[in-house]
């Protein structure tokens, strides 16, 4: 029980947007239907709040936001289990 | 909003129109600036044409074509560099956040409790059985919903915060009831109490996010963490009922009963007040939200409230 506590959670946090941020747009997303091409262009007067759209919308933001933010702490995390874990 | 790599190609075909759509516009600085002008003129100033056509107006006859043009090449490229509706959406982001920033100083409001209220509420989550199943909406008054201290049925940030300090309080003096105390465990049930809180709310804001149209004015994540920091007072009780030594297995049919009870709860006050403030301002959104939406909704909220309730409170307790 006292496993788990903040840190634990985000070291989960960290890994489950890890895993969101390495999948492949074109070898993996678009196979499964999760393509952001899929509903590039909606169509006119309708509204694109399906969850799927919002699944792809996420992903993409995830993809796109945090790429950067994620290289450095991930270093910073390995390092710091590197040195004192 | 996501980053959309097909934005460049419309942005760019809104451009050439943006043109033509941006002359009033161009104009209107132009002619608040005549006035300003003419006596300068009037004073037969050689500086004066000079200025005249520097500033680029378009109403006067002697001025320096390159000026306008230049001025025009500028504005498009500018808009073609943001984007127009790059540009509104980011005032529209802008506007968004400040008025969320004003929302969340009057956190107070989830503060203003009577002592009626918190016995009412208690009894509503222990035994939501009697309150029916009319009446779990909020009560709204010009607009706004009404503070707890006037509405049972509003959810209040110091039911959740004196539980979780309650709680663990009451974690500690169990376990130095057994000999066991250690300070440290302060901390530590602190930090995994929290954790848990975190994961509840990030499922739950998750779910809800998924499912609802964005459009839709939905829970704020204060409202949602008081929701997620209700079930403390079930946890409590199960905690102080270790203690009491029962024939059978009344224990664990009393634990049965505070998180079933308190999953009723959970789903009833969310579900009824989910869709509901949308509901008082405009129809048309009102009709746009489906029935399967609200059937999905209905889904996850007992999925959530009832299994994962109580699968976290086994884990917590």
């Amino acid at each position: 029980m006292m496993l788990f506590g903040l840190g634990r959670l985000f070291y989960v946090i960290l890994l489950l947007i890890n895993a969101v941020a390495v999948l492949n747009e074109e070898r993996f997303l678009r196979r499964i239907g999760l393509g952001r091409s899929n509903d590039e262009a909606p169509v006119f007067g309708q509204d694109q709040n399906t969850t799927k759209s919002k699944v792809v919308q996420l992903i993409g933001a995830v993809q796109t936001l945090l790429r950067i933010p994620l290289i450095g702490i991930n270093v910073l995390v390995i390092v710091y289990e590197l040195l004192l874990g | 909003m996501s980053y959309n790599p097909y934005a460049y190609a419309t942005s760019e075909q809104n451009g050439v129109n943006d043109r033509f759509a941006h002359t009033p516009q161009q104009q209107q600085p132009i002619q608040m600036q005549m006035p300003r002008n003419i006596p300068v003129n009037g004073q037969v100033n050689p500086n004066a044409n000079a200025n005249a056509n520097t500033n680029g107006g378009g109403s006067f006859p002697f001025q320096d074509p390159r000026g306008s043009m230049a001025f025009q090449l500028g504005q498009s490229a500018f808009s073609n560099f943001i984007g127009q509706d790059n540009f509104n959406q980011f005032q529209e982001t802008v506007n968004k956040a400040t008025s969320n920033a004003a929302g969340s100083q009057q956190i107070s409001t989830y503060f203003q409790v009577s002592t009626r209220y918190v016995i009412n509420k208690l009894k509503l989550i222990l035994i939501p059985f009697l309150n029916g199943t009319k009446n779990w909406q909020r009560i709204m008054d010009s607009g706004k919903f009404l503070p707890p201290r006037d509405d049972v049925n509003s959810p209040d940030m110091y039911m959740p915060i004196m539980g979780l300090v309650t709680y663990i309080l009451i974690w500690n003096t169990q376990q130095g009831l057994k000999g066991s105390f250690n300070p440290e465990d302060l901390y530590y049930k602190l930090s995994s109490t929290l954790a848990f809180v975190c994961l509840d709310l990030l499922i739950l804001k998750l779910g809800l996010y998924l499912l609802i149209d964005s459009k839709i004015p939905s829970f704020s994540l204060v409202e949602l963490l008081c929701y997620v920091g209700y079930k403390f007072v079930p946890l409590i009780l199960a905690q102080l009922l270790t203690n009491v030594t029962m024939p059978f297995n009344l224990t664990i049919l009393i634990k049965f009963y505070l998180f079933i009870a308190f999953g009723v709860f959970l789903l009833r006050s969310v579900k009824f007040n989910l869709l509901s403030r949308s509901g008082a301002e405009d129809d048309d959104i009102h009709v746009s939200i489906s029935k399967t939406t609200v059937k999905k909704c209905n889904y996850f909220l007992f999925v959530y409230g009832f299994i994962w309730q109580n699968v976290l409170m086994w884990l917590m307790g």
